[in-house]
Formats: C-alpha cells, sequence, structure tokens
C-alpha cells in the first residue's frame, strides 16, 4: 500500500538515494533538507511515516522530532531516525524524543524498505 | 540530475568548500566553535552519505576527520598550524577520491599514510578497515578493555514483529570483538513447535573499550518483553564452567553443586546427567575459552592502574549518590503524580545515570578480602612462634570482594577469632601428640560469597570448646543462674556475652580485657551475624555472615497502618495472601502453614504496637535466615526498591528488629527490618 | 564539645547567649553554641521498640535524625503538638559520638543573653527533674530558666535506664496525630 513518507536529510545524496528506494516501492515522498524545513512542510497533510536524519544544521533530528510529537496531528506518526555510528549517545535522546526505531548509515535500501514496512 | 552518485558529488564539493572556508578562518581563531562545527558537520554529511551512495573507502577516509573534529570541538585536541596543513591536504585528497567509489592503490595508500597522522593526533585506535564501519567513535580514546557478557532473549514475538537479532550482533561487534554462544530458550517446545515463534537465546561475551550505556544504546529500540542482561566480567572472575552454564540459567545451582560434590570434569558430569545438551556444554565451553583468553589479554596489556583515594572522599560519594537515588526517586513519584511526559522522561534519563554511577561507586568500594588476609598469615606466625605453637593457616576466597567500609572494619574481630582459636584452641604440640592429633595444628579462614552475602569461617582443628567449663564459668560470673538447663549451642551463647573469657590464665594473646561481646558487637555493627559451633577434642568453628556492602540494598517495602518498612530482598521467600493459622499449644505463637510446615508468624503490627485497624485481607512475607523460616504479616505488600541504608546513630543503637532507615520518594521515613533479629525474637 | 554552659571557667565569660524554650510550661535554655536550627513541627516516624521518649526520626534534608521528647524523660505532662510545638536540633555526644538530634519544644523563645554571674546552682530539692541535668538556674524577666546540661541527659547511664523500660511502656499517647 502506497505511503506518504518525509525523508528528512541535509544532505541531497541521502535524500536521493532513500527517495528512490521509497518511490520505487510505491510510496510518496516529501523531502526537507533541516527540521526546520520538514515542520514547515508538514503543512497539516496526512504523513505515515518520518525518517530523519540527526545531525542536520538550523534544526537537528531530536529537536525536530520533539516539535512533531508536540504537534496533535503527528503526535503518534511513527518516526525512524537515521544515525551514524558515531552518534550512538543519541539514539537514547531520540527514543525519548519519540523515535520508533532507528537505522545506520550506510544501509541498503531492502533494509529501509523493510524497516518501513514495520513501521508506517 | 537523479543519479544519487551525481549528487553526492555535488553536495561532497559543496562541503569541502564549507571545510576549507573554516578552516582558513580556524587559522586565524583556532577554537571557533562555529567553525570547528562547520568542519565537522561537512565531514560528518561526507561521511555518511558517501556510505549510501557506495563510496565505502572515502565514508572511511572521511570518519577519520570527523573523529578528529570531535576531538577539537571536546578540547582533546588543539589544531595547530601544520595540523591545519594535514587536514587541508586531506580535503583535497578527498576531492580525488570523489572520483572513483574504489579508488586506485596509490590513492588507498595516500589515505592510509593520512589516516596513520590523524589517529596519532586523536589517540583513536587504528583499526583494519573492516572495524571502521561500525561503532568506533563511540569507544573512549584510552583505557582498559572490559570484558562482558550479554544474555540476550529475544521476545517470542521478536521475528513476527520483524526485529532480527543479527543486526544487534553487527552492532555490538562494532564495539569490540565478540563471541557468539546460541541455544534454545527454556521456553522451546518441540511438541508446539511454531516456526516464527522465537525460542532463541544468545549469550556474547564483549571485550570493548566502550562504556556499559554504549552497550546499552545497542539495545535501545528492541521490544520491551526482551530479556537484556549484561554483566561485566572482572579479570578475577573464576569463570569456570559450571558458573557459566548456571549464569546462562541453563543448569539449576543446587543441581550443578551436587553434580561438583562428585568432583572431577564438570562437563561431561553435567552433559552424563542429562543436565544440559551436549551441545550447550560445548557451546559454553567455548565461551569458557574465549573469556578466558580475553582475560589473560587484559591481564598482559594492563597490569592494574590504581589510585589512592582518602576513604572519607569514598564515603562523602557514597553519601551523595545515595541522596541521588533518594532524589531521583523523589523524582520519579512526582513525575508519576503530575502526569507531564516531559518529567517522566527526565526521570527516566535521571534514573539511568545514577543507577550506572551507583554500580560504579559501589564497585569502586569493593575490594577483595585478601588483601587482609596476608597481615594474617603473618600474625599467626609470629603468634604461634610466641606461643610454642605449630600452626598453619590456610585460606580461601581471597579473592571475595566486599565494601572497603566492611573489610576495614571487619579486620580486628577477625585478628580477635584468629588470636582466640591460637590461643585457646589449638593446643601445643606436646598435648596433641598426647591426643593423637598432628602435632602441627591447622587454622582455616575462608571467605565466600553466596545471595549477596558474604561467609567467613574460621575454623582451627584445636581443643574445642568445653560446654561444662564455661557454663560454671558463667555462673560464677553471674552471667547464668545455678541450675539453668542450657542446650550447647546455647552455652557456646555464653561466650559473647559482656565479660566473658574462658582462657584459665589471662595471657597477653586474647586476655586484653575485649571479649567475644567485642566481637559480636563489631560484627553486628555492620549489620553481620556470628556463629560458633565446636566439637569438644575436635575444634571450633565460627561463622560470619555479612551484608556484601553497608548502603545500598534491595528491599521489600511493606505497609502497616501508615506506616512502611522494607525487608531486605535477599531474606524474603515468597509473599502470601491470607493464609490459615493456628496457635502452638504451649507457648501462644502463631503458627501459619507453609509448604506442608508450620512456621511461626509474627504480626508487625502488634510486635511493634502500630496504631489502627488490619484490613480484612492481610498479606504475610516469609522471610528465611539460615534455615530458619517465618512468616512476618502486614497489611500490604508495596513493592520492590532499591533501598539507602541510613543508620539510626547511637540513640537507636540496639533497637530490637530494626538495622536502619530509609528515606521513600516523598521524603517520609520507613524502617528497615533486621529480619535475623525478628527470627531470634519469634524463637524466644 | 559535651556541656555547653561549661565551656569556660565562668570567670573568664562574662556572658552566655541562650536558646530558651518552654516545655510543660517550665522554661529551658541551652546555649546556642551546641544548636544546629530550629524546625517547624514535622511527622516524626516512630522507631518500633524503643523507649518512649526517643519519639523516633525525622527526614532532614536527607539525613535520618532522632527526635527525642524530654518531658517523657522529665516526667512530665505531655499534650499533643501544636502550632508552636518546634524541633530544636542540637548537637551532642552520645557514647562519644557526636551527634545531631532533635529536642521537642512546646514553644521556642528568643536567644537571650544572660550574665553569667546571675547563674545560680540548681536547687538541691523540690526539682521536677533530676539535678544532675542541670547545670544552673538564671532569672530572665519573670522566669527561671534551667540551663540544661545535655551531655548527662544524653549519658550512657541514662539511655540504658530507659531502653530498660521499653518492654514495660504503654504505647505514646497521641500517636496519630
Amino acid at each position: 500500500m502506497s505511503k506518504t513518507i518525509m525523508v528528512v536529510d541535509d544532505s541531497a545524496s541521502v535524500r536521493q538515494v532513500v527517495s528512490m528506494a521509497l518511490k520505487g516501492a510505491g510510496h510518496s515522498v516529501v523531502e526537507a533538507v533541516d527540521g526546520k524545513d520538514a515542520l514547515q512542510k508538514l503543512d497539516g497533510r496526512k504523513i505515515h511515516l518520518v525518517i530523519s536524519d540527526v545531525n542536520m544544521p538550523n534544526m537537528d533530528g531530536i529537536t525536530f522530532i520533539k516539535a512533531l510529537k508536540n504537534q496533535s496531528a503527528y503526535r503518534f506518526t511513527p518516526v525512524l531516525m537515521l544515525t551514524t555510528e558515531s552518534e550512538a549517545s543519541k539514539k537514547a535522546e531520540g527514543k525519548a524524543a519519540g523515535a520508533k526505531a532507528w537505522l545506520v548509515k550506510p544501509f541498503k535500501p531492502d533494509v529501509l524498505l523493510s524497516a518501513v514496512t514495520k513501521l508506517a | 540530475m537523479t543519479d544519487p552518485v551525481d549528487i553526492f558529488r555535488e553536495e561532497a564539493l559543496e562541503h569541502l568548500s564549507n571545510l576549507e572556508a573554516a578552516l582558513l578562518e580556524l587559522e586565524q581563531a583556532p577554537t571557533s566553535a562555529e567553525e570547528i562545527d562547520a568542519a565537522f558537520r561537512s565531514m560528518h554529511t561526507i561521511k555518511g552519505a558517501a556510505g549510501m551512495v557506495g563510496f565505502d573507502h572515502l565514508s572511511q577516509f572521511t570518519h577519520h576527520l570527523e573523529t578528529l573534529f570531535d576531538r577539537v570541538r571536546e578540547g582533546q585536541v588543539e589544531l595547530t598550524a601544520p595540523l591545519i596543513n594535514q587536514i587541508l591536504e586531506a580535503r583535497d585528497h578527498i576531492e580525488r577520491l570523489l572520483d572513483d567509489p574504489s579508488p586506485s592503490v596509490e590513492l588507498q595508500a595516500v589515505s592510509a599514510a593520512q589516516i596513520i597522522q590523524f589517529t596519532e593526533v586523536t589517540g583513536e585506535e587504528h583499526a583494519g578497515p573492516e572495524r571502521q564501519e561500525t561503532g568506533h567513535a563511540s569507544q573512549t580514546a584510552a583505557g582498559e578493555a572490559r570484558l562482558y557478557r550479554i544474555d540476550i532473549c529475544p521476545a517470542a514475538d521478536a521475528f513476527r514483529d520483524g526485529f532480527d537479532t543479527l543486526p544487534l550482533l553487527k552492532e555490538l561487534s562494532g564495539l569490540g570483538e565478540i563471541h557468539v554462544t546460541t541455544r534454545l530458550g527454556s521456553s522451546f517446545d518441540p511438541r508446539h513447535f511454531e516456526p516464527e515463534t522465537c525460542v532463541l537465546a544468545l549469550s556474547v561475551a564483549l571485550t570493548t573499550h566502550a562504556s556499559r550505556e554504549s552497550i546499552e544504546d545497542v539495545f535501545i529500540f528492541v521490544g520491551d518483553e526482551w530479556q537484556i542482561d549484561i554483566t561485566a566480567i572482572t579479570a578475577d572472575e573464576d569463570c569456570r564452567l559450571g558458573d557459566l552454564l548456571v549464569d546462562q540459567k541453563v543448569v539449576a545451582p543446587d543441581a550443578l553443586e551436587q553434580v561438583l560434590e562428585q568432583q572431577p570434569r564438570a562437563g561431561e558430569l553435567i552433559t552424563a546427567a542429562g543436565l544440559a545438551a551436549p551441545e550447550t556444554v560445548q557451546s559454553t565451553l567455548d565461551e569458557q575459552r574465549f573469556i578466558r583468553e580475553q582475560q589473560k589479554k587484559q591481564r598482559k596489556a594492563t597490569p592494574e592502574q590504581s589510585i589512592k583515594v582518602p576513604q572519607h572522599k569514598l564515603d562523602q560519594l557514597m553519601d551523595q549518590v545515595g541522596e541521588l537515588v533518594i532524589l531521583q526517586a523523589r523524582l520519579e513519584q512526582l513525575a508519576l503524580e503530575s502526569d507531564d511526559e516531559r518529567a517522566s522522561s527526565l526521570a527516566e534519563e535521571l534514573s539511568r545515570l545514577s543507577t550506572g554511577l551507583r554500580e560504579t561507586t559501589f564497585d569502586i568500594r569493593m575490594l577483595p578480602i585478601g588483601s587482609t588476609f596476608g597481615r594474617f598469615r603473618r600474625l599467626v606466625r609470629d603468634l604461634a612462634n610466641d606461643l610454642g605453637k605449630e600452626v598453619v593457616l590456610e585460606t580461601e576466597g581471597a579473592e571475595t570482594e566486599l565494601d572497603k567500609v566492611v573489610i576495614d572494619r571487619l579486620s580486628d574481630p577477625l585478628v580477635h577469632l584468629l588470636r582466640n582459636s591460637l590461643d585457646h584452641g589449638i593446643e601445643t604440640p606436646e598435648v596433641r601428640r598426647e591426643k593423637g592429633k598432628p602435632a602441627r595444628g591447622h587454622l582455616w579462614l575462608s571467605a565466600s560469597q553466596h545471595q549477596g552475602q558474604i561467609q567467613i569461617l574460621i575454623r582451627d582443628d584445636g581443643a574445642g570448646l568445653d560446654t561444662e567449663r564455661i557454663l560454671s564459668k558463667a555462673i560464677e560470673r553471674g552471667v547464668v543462674q545455678p541450675g539453668a538447663d542450657l542446650d550447647p549451642q546455647e552455652i557456646y551463647q555464653l561466650i559473647f556475652e559482656a565479660g566473658f573469657s574462658t582462657a584459665q590464665t589471662v595471657s597477653d594473646v586474647s586476655g586484653r580485657g575485649v571479649g567475644m561481646d567485642v566481637v559480636k558487637r563489631s560484627i553486628e555493627s555492620l549489620q553481620g551475624r556470628v556463629q560458633l559451633d565446636s566439637t569438644l577434642g575436635k575444634g571450633t568453628e565460627v561463622c560470619i555472615t555479612l551484608p556484601m556492602t553497608l548502603a545500598i540494598i534491595d528491599g521489600l517495602m511493606t505497609g502497616v497502618s501508615r506506616e512502611r518498612y522494607v525487608l531486605p530482598l535477599s531474606t524474603v521467600e515468597e509473599c502470601v495472601e491470607a493464609v490459615p493459622e493456628t496457635e502452638d499449644e504451649n507457648s501462644g505463637v502463631r503458627l501459619i502453614r507453609h509448604r506442608d510446615a508450620l512456621i511461626p508468624c509474627l504480626r508487625l503490627r502488634d510486635f511493634f504496637r502500630v496504631g489502627g485497624q488490619p484490613p480484612e485481607i492481610e498479606q504475610t512475607v516469609v522471610v528465611r535466615v539460615g534455615e530458619a523460616l517465618m512468616g512476618i504479616t502486614v497489611d500490604e505488600v508495596v513493592g520492590h526498591f532499591q533501598t539507602v541504608i541510613k543508620s539510626l546513630g547511637r540513640l537507636y543503637q540496639g533497637a530490637g528488629g530494626v538495622m536502619g532507615a530509609t528515606i521513600m520518594g516523598d521524603g517520609q521515613i520507613a524502617m528497615i527490618l533486621d529480619v535475623g533479629e525478628l527470627v531470634e525474637q519469634a524463637r524466644k | 564539645m559535651d556541656d555547653q554552659t561549661e565551656l569556660a571557667p565562668m570567670d573568664a565569660i562574662q556572658s552566655l547567649q541562650i536558646l530558651s524554650f518552654v516545655l510543660d510550661e517550665e522554661w529551658f535554655g541551652v546555649e546556642i553554641s551546641g544548636i544546629q536550627e530550629v524546625l517547624e513541627y514535622r511527622n516524626v516516624t516512630q522507631v518500633p521498640r524503643t523507649p518512649d521518649f526517643m519519639l523516633g526520626v525525622i527526614n532532614l534534608r536527607g539525613r535520618v535524625i532522632p527526635v527525642v521528647d524530654l518531658r517523657r524523660q522529665f516526667e512530665m505532662h505531655l499534650s499533643a503538638p501544636t502550632v508552636d510545638t518546634c524541633i530544636v536540633i542540637i548537637h551532642v555526644e552520645v557514647d562519644g559520638e557526636n551527634t545531631p538530634l532533635g529536642i521537642l519544644a512546646d514553644r521556642v523563645h528568643e536567644v537571650v543573653e544572660i550574665d553569667t554571674a546571675d547563674i545560680k546552682p540548681p536547687p538541691r530539692i523540690g526539682n521536677r527533674i533530676k539535678t544532675a541535668f542541670i547545670s544552673g538556674i538564671v532569672r530572665h524577666d519573670e522566669h527561671f530558666i534551667i540551663l540544661l546540661r545535655l551531655s548527662k541527659v544524653f549519658a550512657p547511664e541514662e539511655l540504658d535506664l530507659v531502653r530498660e523500660q521499653v518492654s514495660q511502656e504503654e504505647p505514646a499517647e497521641w500517636d496519630d496525630v
């Protein structure tokens, strides 16, 4: 089933890789370059899943997740965190902020898709 | 342009120019946090993205630069002019690496050379490329590698929920060297086999520099029903096969003990006795080997370094940790009452931290008791010479760890008991020969730990206690009324009475006016107890039981009216509701039925004279002290709490049935029961 | 410091500062250097099977502090705590250990400065409390203030005496306030 998934990452290539994988599986994708941008692009629309990087300029992933969870419309929207191995401690923060799962970069598209199926 | 590789190149070039700009600024102002951050982020983003588009080598290379800037950010590395030059060279190198996902051997060699330079600066271990992929930066730069055993028991629904254990193991292997053993969980039943149900149990031995938190973080997203146990294994710890099997809950401790009594080759025996499948034993043997190797490495690699810390600082630390635990409990309660999510997540975080802090602090205070054994050997040797006796001291369990404060305060009573054995127990060689004993006497001093308690045994093969002489002495001293009818145990207890000494002449060895009563009091002040057993002509054995620490215990909170009482969890057998009761015809003691036996039962409300009315249904906690079982009836059982023990102070010394107090989450005080004392009282 | 009012030779010290408080309408004084603080009355947790004069313990900033009711020790009239009831935290030596403990007071008055020359020895007879517990008596305004020797009140032999009574004692009369 097709879902609407928001991808938040400051790296254009990461966004691209993730989007391609998601679109290939039939999902529609909303891209945002950082937390601030993501909050603006939410715009009240139905989002089934948010995939967010942690370390981003302007607004980092943790702050973004917290802000997202504070909006009643997105309170129950599952969040998948993308982290790099050097941010293990962020994982706890992410969980506390409300993330449901995490993926360590780099990952293979099929790993991503199975996570998406699980969460969305 | 939709090819991710093209997008990546463009993006990377942009980051490289950001890096360059930052570096040029840093050349002027090497500590500008903003610029350091910008440089870090550019490397971080390239690293992450490179991995995603297949530029693995580049990803690994930039990892080292990212680490470098992280160290700069932490203030551990200074950005000197030569270092900035090096980074600029690295920047140019990255640009070349962008051409091809699999760079030429020459380019790889350049990478390797630069990485070495950077790792020298950061102090980061230079590991093989396959290791750099995961988790390197979460390791601390230096320090001793520690060995952990991690028991993973996934929830039965783990596979159905789409979880897999492999990524976890991969992540663990990123933290260090791992050894995995798998077995079927205890819930496995071949008659009801379901392929989708997870019956797997894993045991991972991990050697790592990473902190316990880093290991815990690996499991942060697994379901709540998973059981994850992380245990630090110290180099001193015995890693016998049997212990491992028990630890892995493959074999029940009792069953193991029985087998061990029949001695050697535990592996074969355990298998033969059908206690565990041969594969399980084999895999555990493998794990044991791995642990041994790792421990050998650890011992060799780091001749243990230590620092001396004044006692009062340790005490202060412990006090403050205790305060923190109390505060955390209060915060938790507040969060619960206020129903504020932010507060509860804060409370949860604090709880994690304070638990870790408490464990570490305990660990610091724990010392092997063997540090005092050496002193005793010398003491026994000198004393034996003075007394013209031949004595050998044998010690066992020197590695048994206990609280430093306990060890310090245990020293005097132990010296006293050893002196006693030498002075009054062990006979002169002539006397021994007459009695047909070997001329040389034996003294045993052993320490062991079980169920959170430390047991210390002092045994001699001397003359034993003469009950008649003790009794006549006691009568002479007015401790006992003439004609009293006492059993041997009761008579032995007399020597713990104040001012009692059985030595016929006051020698300068043990006749210093301090008697066994002092020993008993010292042990009791450590929340311990002393028991004595003796056989005339054969020898005497003194058994001291102590808690491992005096600061914090696991407690079961109970309530009577508005009062709260904590029972040490180590003494609790079970909690039962509304049990049928009878009365002992002779003594009027309340008895309850417990597993086909009648055991005495004490109603705390009556015993402590607590006001108010009992509820319709009371709860009874069955406790065990040694062999003795007893019921303690309370109004309600509140639950399990970490309990910080506070002394009641001098004024309340000898308060019957209470060993201390604790401060609860709401700031009120609860008494901690001295269960041993209560059992004794109930007997009377 | 084990005896607040016998710190130094009387002629060396011209005056003493004492905190005055009332127990069963009798005025008492304790030299202020032995006093840590004065608290409002708060719930005291009983320690089971201990003498009644040892009321129990309170939580003072994470420390467990015993509270005693001297009225029982002095065989005075008991009454339930009122808004004026205070707990005076003092430091005394108990069995050679400096111990903070709380004394229940019906009400606490001001700190008064008294001339050491005005301190009279305790009368030998006619006291409600043991002469040994009193270091002197001083007149202040219309009251006689009894200067307490806390070290004697909490001397081991006194404590042993009350501990022995524990098994026969009745429960406190106002347990449930």
